[in-house]
């Protein structure tokens, strides 16, 4: 797994907060000399990942997707997904459409899940005499062969403690259901099923009368439902009922009755009696805190949605999981696409982002060591990063990977002041430049390029290694203005300086009110110093036909044939995780 | 929003107490509009395809429905007995994709002291109904995050596009509503349209019932509608709900922890104390049991050691809801109406109806939303009732202390033969109410038809109602009179219902029309 907080955010332009450009960029056709920091004074115009909706567009490079018929990355909320196959995550099976859907998405075969802690249940068998001082199960003991039930290897629940044994190892799904309905809602009046018994009860109530009404006819005669025009006035009253759905009910204008008894789905209680209540209350005084459950026991499967105590529980069966493909919203051509064969990991299509758009890194250019090797981190929240101190100018190197065989030209823009409560400084030394075009993977490997392959990826990390360890020649080097800092064959570095800011807000004479105080209190990751850069690529391509989309790797070397070049263009806010301030 | 708007003239008289903004009270002219049609109408609009028995559980066009409230949102298929998740709105499912730090084992919420009683559960809910301090883009982003889990992991919908059933508290809204409709339009598979139902309407039909007292405890609010034949006949509501709840709860615990002494600092958080309200917190009878159970529970605390645990008396647990619903700290002729306690305004809401239909609700007392679930409220609320019409009775002059407020009611009661449905003391041109009562947030949606559109309605005529029910099968005696309680199958598996019977929702919006007016324009359907 990564690690749990990503270095670099990428912001899918499709929603409207990151879909602003910084002030005097405009989309059209404008020479590419971004500003490299601009004034923060015009409102909305930036993106501010301390906004709690930046959340819903920022996204780790290897999440999004790239469609090379719109040029435009892609997020889910602008990709369409499509279910490829069902299967169980436990056995593997796939399911096939039809029973997906009667099985409430879950594995019907012998696969379940731990109510208490969602593991995996394993099935076991016992000896048929079960312990005497489990009063929750049923007392047909009499029986000398085997019995099996669900056990949890991780938190020891079993299916005993809910009174369920098997009489097989098999076939466990029909087990279960026969034994959920043979479970008496009459004696337990807070019975887990007595809602899908009211619910049936209803159903076949309002089902009947709804029939019933379309054979009789209107029963009494003098009824001012008879009159249609009456009755249409009295809809139109109400308004809106569909224009069928008045012509149905002129036909066969009478009311419904209402539910009378129990077997209607029709449940009472009175100010002196309410079964319900009565037992809830007994058993929670009885069993206390320990014998009930949680919120997430409770919305785990539906199964379990009215179970308010731990013997109510219900095994879970194991939830179905899909594998998808994943279609442009806007050309729906398919972007990612697994191959349809079960457990094969191809993919037949798969347009990654991060094959199509550059890949920011940020380093800071005077790299401490980390203080201890991450592995024996007790934690991964204690960051690797030393806090950052405010008002103390510091200088990063900021690179720029360029994943396509096109050379392309960037140019980046950020706030000059970080938006939100902190306010830092950020300055890019050189905000417009060219990226070299990527090789294939050979030419990166067996070239002469200056990168080794395990550093293949990020050439500014070796630059400020080897400006730390002064093993090159470039120790003395200081950043200038306008200068890049670093290039390799399909990646450049800049310099940024970054001032952070203060946490403390400023101090002020009037004394806020209670809420004002609670809005201005820091929420989390306010500390978290994040810098956005809107980034600009610009890159020439040869047009020879749909197949020839850029980046595609199995596309084969550009044919020297296409002269008619056809201008590119990308734009995106991207977020670069600098480190937390410290609190001074 | 509709350039004629009938119901603009409320604004000009509203009560000043009200501060909801009035674009959120449906806008002015969205779903409080005459031809707005925010009521179901279970009568007997039904398919003819759905004649033949035994096809309803086979039915090949399946819908999805959906409920949404302030702090949840349920999704599943409809005539199914539950959603197949009910996805909760926590901090947590607002992180950014690829940030895994709730997964790490050591990681701890931060904790924040909340001491404001607006921001108390501000980031478990997906909005509020102030929604001056709401960003509705937010909201839609949150939303749009929940569908689409709900899609891809619950639901595991095939592009097959089915129609949708959106369940919603009534009157919420306009602008909220139009981004919950944005997102379902918008998300895939796209639903070609979708069937608006209210909850109060719902807790009804999923009562079995027709007419019903439904008190609907929510998150925010809880609202008492009186409902009859299917429709929102009148409505009220009080900020007395399931938010107070919990936070009345931290406040217990925090006694229970520290003493009184130190209570105005705040050492329990949301999730501890709606926890606990969740899973141990009750109601008791309104008569004082003989002798106080002493039992104690041991509740572990959040975020402390394992088996580091509180002790807190069985008996406290019940002061929250004791405190929150049914306590009267001011005499209720000064209180604010949403403040009242929940049995009051109850008993307010039944005062303000006919007898007739009054004495058919207080039979169908449908108790629903989340609160409903604390064990003790449902029986208690009957006991409160019954309580208050011992004492009171029915007789408005008692309760009222105001001869004004009196007069109106009795006029109302007056009417009562000619009209079951109580005169919208707003509109203009009723010379016998001039009394402004409520705001139109407050009113029922029929309220607000214009006296000129409206007629004698002998739909709800007591008598025509009798003559049907003896005329209809002639056996049954309608239960009248008596204070009983009707459990509902709540608000998503009645909607569930609905649409499994393929009941023409009354309000069925179609995807282009949506579409074309990019927001809800609640008169242009139909
Ligand atoms: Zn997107
Ligand atoms: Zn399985
Ligand atoms: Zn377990
Ligand atoms: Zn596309």
């Amino acid at each position: 797994m990564a690690a749990p907080w990503a270095n670099t955010y990428y912001a899918c332009p499709c929603s409207e907060l990151s879909a602003a450009a910084p002030p005097n960029v405009s989309n059209g056709g404008t020479p590419l000399e971004l500003p490299g920091s601009f004034d923060n004074g015009e409102e909305g115009s930036t993106f501010d990942p301390h906004n709690p909706r930046a959340n819903y567009s920022l996204y780790p490079l290897d999440n999004l997707l790239y469609c090379d018929e719109c040029d435009a990355i892609r997020c889910p909320r602008c990709w369409i997904e499509e279910v490829i196959n069902w299967y169980c995550p436990s056995c593997m099976f796939e399911v096939p459409t039809s029973a997906i859907k009667s099985d409430g998405n879950r594995c019907s075969r012998n696969c379940y899940n731990c109510p208490l802690c969602t593991s995996p249940l394993t099935i076991s068998s016992v000896a048929s005499p079960r312990p005497v001082e489990d009063s929750l199960k049923p007392s047909d003991a009499a029986r000398p062969q085997e019995s099996y039930l669900l056990q949890c290897q991780y938190c020891d629940w079993t299916s005993l403690d809910v009174g369920i044994q098997l009489d097989r190892p098999t076939k466990i799904t029909e087990q279960l259901v026969r034994l959920r309905k043979s479970k008496d809602t009459k004696t337990d009046p807070i019975s887990v099923s007595n809602r899908e018994e009211t619910f049936n009860n209803l159903t076949n109530f309002y089902k009947e009368e709804l029939q019933g009404s379309t054979e009789s006819q209107t029963p009494f005669g003098n009824s001012p439902y008879n009159s249609p025009a009456n009755l249409a006035r009295i809809m139109s009253l109400y308004g809106g009922v569909s224009h069928t759905a008045l012509k149905k009910s002129r036909e066969k204008p009478q009311p419904m009755r209402e539910a009378s008894s129990h077997s209607q789905g029709l449940l009472v209680y009175t100010a002196d009696k309410s079964d319900a209540e009565e037992e809830i209350l007994q058993r929670l005084k009885e069993l206390g805190w320990n014998g009930t459950t949680t919120g997430e026991q409770r919305q785990m499967a539906p199964v379990n949605n009215d179970a308010r105590f731990l013997g109510q529980l219900w095994p879970v069966a194991t939830a179905l999981r899909t594998r998808r493909g994943r279609r442009c919203r806007s050309c729906r051509q398919f972007l990612t696409r697994p191959d349809p064969k079960m457990g094969s990991i191809r993919y037949k299509i798969r347009l990654l982002a991060l094959n199509f758009i550059p890949r920011l890194s940020l380093k800071p250019l005077n790299a401490i060591p980390p203080p201890s090797n991450p592995a024996f981190r007790l934690t991964l929240d204690d960051s690797p990063q030393p806090l950052l101190q405010p008002f103390t100018p510091l200088q990063y190197v900021l690179t720029i990977r360029n994943p396509i065989f096109e050379k392309i030209k960037v140019s980046l823009a950020t706030p000059d002041t970080t938006p939100g409560k902190v306010a830092s400084k950020v300055t890019i030394l050189c905000p417009s430049f060219d990226v070299g075009p990527a090789g294939d993977i050979w030419d990166e490997a067996l070239g002469s390029s200056t990168t080794t392959p395990s550093a293949a990826n990020d050439g500014g990390r070796k630059a400020a290694m080897a400006s730390l360890t002064g093993s090159t020649t470039d120790t003395d080097r200081q950043p200038e203005a306008g200068k890049i800092w670093e290039k390799t064959r399909n990646s450049t570095s800049v310099i940024l300086e970054i001032v952070p800011g203060s946490l403390k807000p400023p101090s002020r004479i009037v004394t806020l009110t209670k809420q004002e105080r609670e809005e201005q209190a820091p929420r989390q990751d306010d500390d978290r110093l994040e810098i956005a850069v809107y980034v600009r690529v610009q890159w020439e391509t040869h047009e020879e036909g749909p197949e020839a989309g850029l980046g595609k790797r199995d596309a084969e070397r550009k044919m020297p044939s296409g002269e008619a070049k056809v201008a590119k263009e990308l734009a995106y806010w991207c977020v670069l995780d600098v480190g937390k301030i410290a609190d001074v | 929003m509709a350039a004629s708007n009938p119901s603009s003239d409320y604004f000009s008289s509203r009560p000043s107490i009200r501060t909801r903004p009035s674009p959120s009270v449906g806008g002015a002219g969205g779903p409080l509009s005459p031809r707005s049609p925010r009521t179901p109408l279970l009568s007997r609009s039904i398919n003819a395809q759905f004649g033949s028995p035994g096809s309803f559980r086979t039915e090949p066009e399946d819908q999805v429905v959906y409920e949404l409230g302030a702090r949840h949102l349920s999704a599943g298929f409809a005539g199914e007995s539950r959603p197949r998740c009910i996805l909760r709105f926590d901090p947590d499912n607002g992180a950014r994709v690829g940030d895994y730090r709730v997964y790490e084992p050591f990681h701890q919420k931060p904790i924040r002291k909340v001491e404001n009683y607006e921001a108390w559960g501000q980031d478990y809910e997906l909005y509020r109904s102030n929604l001056k301090r709401l960003d509705l883009g937010l909201v839609e982003d949150r939303l749009e995050r929940a569908v689409r889990t709900a899609h891809s992991e619950h639901l595991q919908l095939d592009s097959k596009t089915r129609k949708a059933v959106l369940a919603v508290p009534s009157l919420l809204p306009t602008p909220l509503l139009d981004v919950a409709l944005k997102v379902i339009f918008h998300h895939f598979p796209q639903p070609p349209s979708i069937t608006l139902l209210t909850t109060p309407i719902l807790a009804c039909v999923g009562a079995g019932l027709r007419h019903a007292l439904v008190v609907d405890i929510g998150w925010e609010e809880t609202v008492i509608t009186v409902v009859g034949e299917y429709k929102e006949i009148f409505q009220r509501r009080s900020v007395r709900a399931g938010k107070m709840l919990s936070k009345a709860m931290a406040k217990t615990l925090e006694h229970g922890m520290h003493g009184e002494s130190r209570s105005d600092e705040q050492f329990v958080d949301f999730q501890f104390a709606e926890d606990v309200t969740e899973r141990v917190g009750w109601c008791r009878p309104r008569s004082k049991p003989e002798e106080k159970s002493s039992t104690q529970l041991r509740i572990p605390l959040p975020g402390g050691f394992p088996h580091e645990t509180t002790s807190v008396s069985f008996e406290n647990l019940s002061d929250p809801a004791e405190e929150v619903f049914f306590s009267s700290c001011v005499t209720t002729n000064d209180q604010d109406d949403e403040d009242l306690p929940v049995h009051h305004l109850a008993h307010r809401v039944l005062l303000a109806v006919p007898l007739e239909l009054r004495a058919i609700c207080l039979s169908r007392v449908v108790v629903t939303g989340g609160v409903s679930q604390l064990p003790g409220l449902k029986q208690r609320l009957l006991q409160e009732l019954a309580g208050l019409s011992e004492t009171r009775g029915w007789d408005p002059v008692h309760s009222y202390g105001s001869a004004a407020a009196a007069r109106t009611k009795a006029l109302q009661q007056r009417k009562s033969n000619l009209n079951m449905r109580p005169v919208a003391p707003t509109t203009p041109m009723d010379e016998e109410n001039p009394q402004v009562t409520f705001s139109p947030a407050k009113k029922p949606i029929q309220d607000s038809i214009p006296h000129s559109e409206r007629l004698q309605d002998d739909v709800k005529d007591p008598v025509t109602l009798k003559a049907e029910r003896e005329a209809k099968k002639g056996q049954q005696e309608v239960i009248r009179g008596d204070i009983r309680g009707v459990e509902t199958v709540g608000a998503w598996a009645a909607a569930s219902l609905v649409a499994g019977l393929r009941v023409k929702g009354v309000h069925e919006i179609e995807r282009d029309d949506f579409l074309k007016h990019g927001h809800w324009d609640g008169g242009a359907i139909i």
